[in-house]
């Protein structure tokens, strides 16, 4: 069990990483906040359920990928409008753009487990042990699966930026 | 000669290996060209990730929730039972006395009581209305 002020004390350092992680998985800035939001209406309602030995971050990191994979699964089932301007509009430098699009497209080009890790770690900023807990598989499992998503990407890279 | 394996070069770069074990790997690398070409791609990678996170993080627009809520979730069914039987004294107790200004006088307390506790209402909702209103979360 987790007070209210421990809650909002804990969650509100966490919220620009855990935007630009729904982002990533999302690809659309209002989707992510939206994301974001339903995630800590979530998590505020279990917050009863919330460990204290555990890490918080893994916990709210296992709510907010549960809540994107949720609008994953309601978008493949409606059609998607993508508003062009507010694309153009947050795309910001033309180098950084390019940057985004290959490192977009090299994600893609990886297996599901793999891309799901490296965002895991490096949009959420989580810990070998926080990943463990959030995927429910063992330390071991997260470095070898770490090391050949980064390896698995770093050929995509090759391959998309050559 | 120290034998590293591939995935420990991963976790030596994420500072996950142990002491004893991070300091053979970097000691490893030191002699081994071929694990430090491997390293330094690995690196390379890192810092693209890094970077690309640290691009897309922003403040998201959103409203925390917060021990307001909760409280004025609370407060409606104690205020309204309180209302309601009120509302009930104003209606049957004028019945017990003859004289109308007694009734009228209780009446009149009554619909202050009333007032307070809507006012009150309405102030325990402030603090979560103000927040979804400004959308100021972080």
């Amino acid at each position: 069990m987790i007070g209210a002020a421990d809650f909002s004390e804990a969650l509100r350092p966490l919220l620009a990483r855990s935007a630009g992680y729904a982002l990533t998985l999302l690809g659309d800035r209002r989707e992510a906040e939206d994301a974001v939001q339903q995630a800590a209406l979530r998590a505020w309602e279990r917050r009863a359920q919330f460990d204290v030995k555990r890490s918080f971050r893994a916990w709210w990191y296992a709510i907010l990928r549960n809540q994107c994979l949720d609008e994953l699964r309601r978008r493949a089932r409606r059609p998607r409008r993508v508003d062009i301007d507010e694309v153009e509009a947050s795309s910001g430098r033309s180098d950084t753009v390019h940057d985004r699009l290959v490192l977009a497209s090299a994600m893609d080009r990886l297996a599901p487990q793999q891309s799901e890790i490296l965002r895991l770690r490096y949009f959420g900023d989580l810990a070998y042990d926080e990943l463990a807990q959030i995927l429910d598989i063992p330390r071991g499992t997260v470095m070898s699966r770490l090391h050949l998503a980064r390896k698995a990407l770093g050929e995509a890279f090759r391959r998309e930026d050559p | 000669m120290t034998d590293v394996k591939p995935e420990e070069l991963s976790a030596f770069l994420d500072g996950e290996l142990t002491g004893g074990r991070a300091a053979e790997v970097r000691e490893a690398l030191e002699r081994q060209p071929e694990l430090l070409r491997e390293f330094e791609a690995l690196g390379m990678i890192d810092r693209r990730l890094r970077t690309a996170a640290d691009e897309a993080s922003f403040d998201p627009r959103i409203a925390l929730p917060s021990q307001a809520s909760v409280d004025s979730d609370n407060v409606y069914w104690p205020a309204g039972i309180a209302i309601l039987g009120l509302l009930l004294l104003a209606r049957f107790l004028p019945k017990f006395t003859d004289a109308i200004e007694i009734g009228l006088a209780f009446q009149l307390v009554v619909g202050a009581a009333i007032l307070r506790l809507v006012m009150k209402l309405l102030d325990e909702q402030e603090p979560v209305r103000s927040a979804l209103l400004s959308k100021g979360g972080s």
